[in-house]
């Protein structure tokens, strides 16, 4: 390994990543934090984002310092499939849920989520969609009696 | 009230057909899930809490201890007949659980890990019983400075005690208490870090955020590894003891019970570190350290009553002092609030009945898990062949649902989803989330506290260290603090959780 790559694998390492997170989590808490300090004795709203956000900046220079001093375990890779599909299933049942109830959002979820796994042939998701869509609305709309929209007519 | 009195009025609450009914439902469902591949105890809990909301507070709370030890059971089954430890207290099982299966003894090791449950359970729920109203009384004396001491122990403890990088637990936990400040500051009225969001007046909701970090996270990093589940079901056979395996085993799980219950007291330890200390001890005291690995009964016994009395005493410091020890006491914590109940020690007075209804109700369980896992084993076996591509898009209804209904708010479902990545984005990183929520729960009642103890020493910070018990509690969250520095101590932490 070269000296760069050597210097790179260091600077990418998961404590090195994690310790800058935390400081620049904690930097721009404290400079979006306003509001009025007060005294110890009275405190205003910032006094507490204050200590917090100082304290998180603190510990994230602690943890970068460790992993450039110790090498850790370098970041696996991302699977940015499984990430897109899994989060873009709950912003669709987001939408859905107002707008078309409870059996469309489920469906719609249901379909959008398998594309993240193997689940196979269009039927077998359908019929996964449909059976978990009419499972939620026994469960949660007739045995626990939650008010939701449940069918695109309803209101 | 004394502890006969007070288990008296407990059973009374416990056994009340609602609530009987609701504890049943609650290990059902706890075991069934706990059972299923891919889902710890903390993504079951958070999963099922949405259905708690609609109950009353004390059956809410039975359902979901319930739930809890539960899932705790069935994770011990994994471990056994599959070699898959349903969550870190059941790790050590795997090591001579699953070896005694190979042999054609999984009955034999299914029927001691019930058993030796349930004796921890029964011995447990004295010592709640005895503990808490005790503690309570200490607790009663503690003023603003002493509770922020504490809950500075408490969060420091949780996170030596606890497996894993140290300075990052406290940066998670930072974050935690950061994450916490989001909403309306209750002293000044004025609103934080809500970003003109109306939605954030009330701060980031405790559900969403756990279902993702816990729930959705999880999901996702399942969904990496596709070939996960290749483990062959081993066969159960006779469900008992010959009576020399009982004679093996029963001394181990009355060490293993002694030991969890006093562990899991301490924050951050609770059932794993119970389970791993007990597994430790039988090996070191054992006449023939050599048999461990490969099928000793007792090397079944110990843990796993270690970590169900674990389970169950980690309930004492969340009872008495309001203190959350470990992830799933925040989701407790999460779940009395919503209900209108601030745990610590006012509970034993206010609500006697939640208190003993919660104690008694753990022996009920604990007996129901006995009665139904043993007999149902088979269907439980069963459940473990379900495919994980079937699975997740449930977990992922349940939890938008769930989300989605403590609120009807679209907002709730998007943070879920956010947390998801920011969950994700932590295992990459190895930061661990617990001590983030622990944070996060404790984080206003924290700025409570010192806003209080500052306001009355007209803000000199000497007052942490003036009032004895306040600087005990501080000298030893410093003393654990600087034992994590010495290289001896590190190196024990460190052999303790790999073996």
């Amino acid at each position: 390994m070269t000296a760069a790559a050597a210097i790179r694998a260091r600077l990418t390492s998961r404590d090195v990543l994690a310790g800058l997170g935390f400081l620049a989590l904690g930097l721009i808490g404290l400079w979006l934090n306003d509001y009025k300090l007060g005294r110890a004795a009275r405190m205003g709203p910032g006094y507490m984002p204050m200590l917090v956000f100082s304290g998180l900046a603190a510990m994230g220079v602690l943890v970068a310092l460790k992993g450039l001093v110790r090498p850790g375990e370098a970041v696996e890779r991302f699977q940015w499939g499984a990430i897109f599909w899994v989060l873009i299933s709950g912003v669709v049942f987001a939408l859905a849920i107002e707008r078309l109830g409870l059996v469309v959002a489920t469906i719609v979820l249901v379909a959008v989520a398998s594309r993240g796994g193997h689940l196979g042939q269009p039927l077998r998701v359908l019929a996964l969609a449909v059976g978990l869509a009419l499972f939620s609305v026994g469960v949660f709309v007739w045995g626990l009696g939650v008010t939701m929209k449940v069918w695109p007519w309803t209101f | 009230m004394d502890i006969l009195s007070g288990l008296g009025v407990g059973l009374g609450v416990a056994l009340q057909p609602i609530n009987v009914g609701f504890c049943f439902i609650g290990t059902l469902l706890g075991t069934l899930i706990g059972v299923l591949p891919g889902v710890g105890p903390v993504a079951t809990i958070a999963l099922l809490l949405p259905i708690t909301f609609g109950l009353p507070a004390t059956s809410a709370i039975i359902m979901l201890a319930g739930i809890f030890y539960g899932a705790q059971y069935g994770g011990s089954t994994t471990a056994i007949l599959i070699k898959l430890p349903g969550e870190t207290s059941s790790v050590v099982t795997v090591l001579d659980g699953y070896a005694m299966a190979q042999q054609g003894r999984a009955g034999a090791a299914l029927a001691t890990a019930a058993l030796g449950s349930f004796f921890a359970g029964t011995v447990a729920t004295l010592f709640v019983g005895a503990a808490g109203p005790l503690l309570t009384r200490v607790a009663l004396s503690f003023s603003s400075a002493e509770y922020f001491s504490l809950m500075v122990l408490g969060l420091i403890a949780s996170v030596v005690l606890a497996h894993g990088s140290v300075a990052k637990a406290i940066a998670m936990i930072f974050l935690g208490l950061g994450l916490g400040l989001v909403g309306t500051d209750v002293n000044s009225g004025e609103l934080r870090f809500a970003f003109d969001i109306q939605e954030l007046s009330d701060g980031i909701g405790f559900v969403p955020v756990v279902l993702g970090l816990f729930g959705v996270a999880e999901v996702i990093r399942n969904l990496e590894t596709p070939d996960w589940r290749t483990n062959r079901i081993l066969p159960v056979t006779r469900l008992w003891l010959t009576g020399k395996e009982f004679r093996q085993a029963a001394p181990a799980a009355l060490r293993g019970t002694l030991l969890g219950s006093f562990l899991g007291v301490l924050p951050g330890g609770g059932a794993s570190l119970a389970s791993f200390a007990a597994y430790g001890l039988e090996k070191k005291i054992a006449r023939d350290p050599s048999r461990f690995g490969k099928g000793a009964i007792e090397g079944v016994a110990a843990p796993e009553s270690a970590n169900n009395a674990a389970a169950q005493t980690s309930f004492i410091p969340l009872l008495t002092l309001g203190l959350p020890t470990n992830a799933v006491m925040a989701l407790m914590v999460g779940a009395l609030i919503i209900q209108g109940i601030q745990p610590g020690p006012l509970m034993m007075e206010r609500q006697p009945d939640l208190f003993w209804g919660l104690v008694a109700s753990m022996w009920i369980g604990n007996l129901m898990l006995l009665v139904i896992n043993l007999p149902l084993v088979g269907i439980w076996v069963r459940l473990l062949k379900v495919p994980y591509d079937l699975l997740y898009p449930a977990i992922l209804v349940f939890s938008a649902i769930g989300v989605y209904s403590l609120n009807n708010s679209t907002f709730d479902v998007y943070v879920a989803a956010v947390f998801g990545l920011v969950g994700y984005v932590f295992m990459k990183l190895d930061c661990e989330p617990v001590p983030l929520i622990l944070g996060f729960v404790l984080g206003p009642l924290m700025e409570e506290h010192l806003r209080r103890a500052l306001l009355l020493s007209r803000g000199d910070p000497m007052v942490f260290v003036n009032r004895p018990i306040s600087l005990g509690l501080i000298a030893v969250a410093g003393l654990l603090l600087l034992a994590i520095v010495l290289p001896a101590f590190r190196k024990r932490r460190v052999v303790m959780f790999q073996e």
